[in-house]
């Protein structure tokens, strides 16, 4: 069994996390709601231009 | 290439010295700045960036290759795990130096092309640009480095959009960036050249048509963060997936800006007065993203001051929420404010249906400096008013040189 001294406790450090990248959306559900909607209008744009057509 | 994913981005400025004399550069390269950062400083940004979560970083300039240890940035970019990639302007890359490129472990470089051979010169200020920027995809071919373009469409190279598809089609590249030309830097005092709003309206149809040729050609067209917005051919532009449609600016997010003497940008676009949030001289790169408010106007998109910004034809959108007013930088140069972008082709559209044409003018010049940029005005007038008579430049659907590849109709998605 390895022991550890007190002093490698204290030296020892976590790598910092890394920031990047990082989400603009403090709710997933927010952003999930936001492109359900814009994929919907999108859906819409598209039937129109076939009915169009 | 195909099965790589982008994640974190860093587009690096290594310095602003240029051969070329582009008429659209918005940070009108040329000389050298006066304090761009020592091979020492440089070499510590490399690790700085692999800290704090950098995959991918593209050295650009000016022309990165005149700055003498570009190649040793590279590697060491390299050696820290992430991937190198390299935009130039092409003007002189022998096949010596793309051979150093593929050693200093470069893994893409995008080529500039704005047109066909003289419209390319004069855009690009430099006879021969065009026969040089061919020549250096020859050598990266030669030597194994995978390489695409990237085009600027502005009213002199929308013309020949589609001819310029095939040119480096045949020249073999795999991937096809391609944005709008905004006014920054010179392209302020060239604003003639940059194309109106109402414009979109034929000029989109015509990127539908040459997207889906390169597509199925094998072309991975890219489109910029200024290109297209809920528009009919959205999803098509942005790789044809039901769900692939834009969802508002990563600068901060997943990109940053170095400027050559260090300024740190959550976009290396972006106008480097109001959007700079430190120089890694002064502070550690991971305080100035953890810190400056210049790096995290983005975060918050759901909360009250996600939408904020917003304003004029922007704030009343269906699609504002998840736009937050589309590419930041294209709308900060037009208006000196983001929030309210005027080359959109949802806009031009919606804008058309009502009967209004939308037309920008120059209200105040630039005043000379890299990144800078002048302020716009924005004119509604009705659709069929006649067209002003002194801009020779106009686009119309008539002036586009097609290919000779036929041309079918483009599906919506």
């Amino acid at each position: 069994m390895i022991e550890y001294s007190p002093a490698d406790k204290i030296n020892y450090k976590e790598p910092p996390a890394p920031l990047l990248p990082r989400s603009g959306w403090t709710s997933q559900i927010a952003y999930l709601r936001a492109i359900f909607r814009a994929k919907k209008a999108l859906d819409l744009v598209d039937i129109e231009g076939l009915e169009q057509n | 290439m195909n099965e790589y994913h982008r994640t974190s981005y860093a587009v690096w400025e290594i310095t602003l010295k240029c051969n070329l004399a582009c008429q659209h550069c918005g940070s009108r390269a040329g000389h050298t700045r006066s304090q761009e950062l020592t091979t020492a400083e440089a070499l510590n940004l490399v690790e700085q960036l692999a800290e704090v979560g950098i995959t991918e970083v593209t050295i650009i300039g000016g022309e990165a290759f005149l700055r003498p240890d570009w190649l040793e940035i590279a590697q060491a970019i390299t050696s820290r795990g992430m991937l190198c990639g390299m935009t130039t302007g092409g003007y002189g890359i022998s096949l010596e130096t793309a051979q150093k490129m593929l050693n200093a472990g470069i893994k893409v470089v995008s080529v500039s092309v704005d047109g066909l051979e003289a419209t390319h010169d004069r855009i690009r200020g430099k006879q021969g640009s065009w026969q040089w920027a061919f020549k250096t995809m020859s050598h990266l071919k030669q030597v194994g480095i995978p390489f695409g373009c990237n085009t600027q469409i502005n009213r002199l190279s929308a013309p020949e959009f589609p001819k310029i598809y095939e040119k480096i089609r045949d020249a073999g590249a795999f991937a096809w960036q391609i944005q709008l030309t905004v006014p920054m830097g010179n392209a302020v005092d060239n604003h003639q050249i940059l194309l109106q709003p109402y414009e979109l309206l034929d000029v989109y149809p015509m990127i539908a048509q040459v997207v889906q040729q390169a597509r199925k050609e094998g072309v991975d067209v890219q489109p910029g963060n200024n290109i297209g917005y809920y528009g009919p051919y959205e999803r098509l532009l942005r790789g044809g997936d039901a769900w692939a449609f834009w969802q508002g600016c990563n600068a901060g997010l997943s990109t940053l800006g170095i400027e050559a003497d260090g300024a740190i940008k959550g976009c290396p676009s972006l106008p480097t007065a109001a959007y700079t949030g430190g120089n890694i001289r002064e502070r550690p790169l991971r305080e100035i993203i953890e810190q400056a408010e210049e790096l995290r106007f983005n975060i918050g998109a759901d909360t009250p001051s996600g939408t904020t910004h917003l304003w004029g034809f922007c704030q009343t959108c269906e699609f504002a929420q998840l736009c937050r007013g589309g590419c930041s930088w294209t709308a900060h140069v037009f208006f000196e404010r983001r929030g309210n972008n005027p080359y959109c082709h949802h806009r031009a559209l919606t804008q058309a249906k009502r009967g209004i044409r939308e037309r920008f003018y120059l209200e105040r010049p630039a005043e000379g400096r890299p990144f800078d940029h002048g302020k716009f005005a924005l004119i509604e007038e009705p659709l069929d008013e006649p067209l002003p008579k002194d801009d020779p430049l106009q686009f119309f659907t008539t002036s586009i040189q097609w290919g000779t590849s036929p041309v079918e109709t483009v599906a919506r998605t």
